[in-house]
């Protein structure tokens, strides 16, 4: 009996030993903080991380063809908007003179005016010598778009059209020269970004 | 003195009497060491242990029972060395 009652005091005395809270190292704390300092990457280096690290992206099938569609849709608007002969709804003239790239020291510029009730127009200027038999323009499919390609030497000119052989018109998508040699306005392109 | 008597001020002595517990309880079957360690270290009822395990009480009884007497086995032997 009392050899038992010795046998369950050991028992307890496992039992106790095994509640025991296990003691750390008092420096155990501090290496493990200084561990995950060390691996912590800064805020920077996150943010570097989330631009330049490849992951998945999961988009569904419909958002993917929305995408696809609005990029269609940005190339077809882009592609629109940088022909300068498009016509314009409203009625009466409305040109513009744009500057391609060329050969160097010129540029191909396509006068384009919009004059419906027109059956001939040209331009003139100080490129060809104001005669308005040496451009004339051709008139596109539909709209009264009337359009040539010129090619022009880099420097600012003063031009303007002649509708039906007769009428002087001013570019009215062109800015005005400030001098009028002719009694009549006349309008004006720099080509190759300066001025002579 | 034996080791089962080892106190804080022999911290040597007490890291052996731990090691000589946790050597034995690794000696013991995985179904005497689990019952034991959830009734005497984690005071848990037999109701409690029954719920927990799955096993009947009287099989945990056993189980509880032969593992103290292979633990008073293992450990008297360490104790009376």
């Amino acid at each position: 009996m009392h050899d038992d009652d010795q046998h369950d005091e050991l028992i307890a005395r496992v039992a106790d030993e095994l509640r025991a809270p296990v003691a750390l190292d008092p420096a155990f704390d501090a290496r493990v903080m200084a561990e995950v300092r060390r691996a912590a990457p800064s805020r920077w280096q996150r943010a570097l991380r989330w631009w330049t690290e490849p992951r998945p992206l999961r988009v569904s099938p419909l958002t993917g063809l929305a995408c696809a569609a609005g990029v269609a849709a940005l190339l077809v608007v882009g592609t629109v908007s940088l022909r300068p002969a498009s016509p314009s709804p409203m009625k009466g003239a409305v040109a513009t003179g744009v500057a391609v790239p060329a050969e160097p020291g010129s540029e191909m510029v396509q006068f384009v005016l919009v004059a419906p009730q027109a059956s001939s127009v040209a331009v003139v200027g100080d490129f060809n010598d104001w005669d308005p038999r040496r451009t004339p323009l051709r008139a596109e499919a539909a709209g009264g778009v009337w359009s040539v390609n010129v090619s022009l030497r880099s420097g600012q000119h003063q031009y303007a059209f002649v509708v039906d052989g007769k009428e002087w018109r001013p570019d009215p998508a062109a800015p005005r020269a400030v001098t009028d040699d002719f009694g009549s306005p006349n309008s004006v392109i720099v080509v190759g970004g300066k001025s002579t | 003195m034996a080791l089962g008597e080892a106190s804080a001020e022999h911290p040597a002595e007490r890291r052996e009497w731990r090691e000589e517990i946790h050597r034995a309880l690794e000696r013991l079957e995985a179904d005497q060491r689990e019952a034991f360690l959830l009734k005497h270290v984690e005071d848990l009822s037999y109701e409690e242990m029954s719920a927990l395990t799955g096993a009947g009480i009287s099989a945990l009884k056993m189980r509880v029972k032969r593992a103290c007497e292979r633990l008073r086995v293992m450990l008297g032997e360490v104790q009376h060395a």
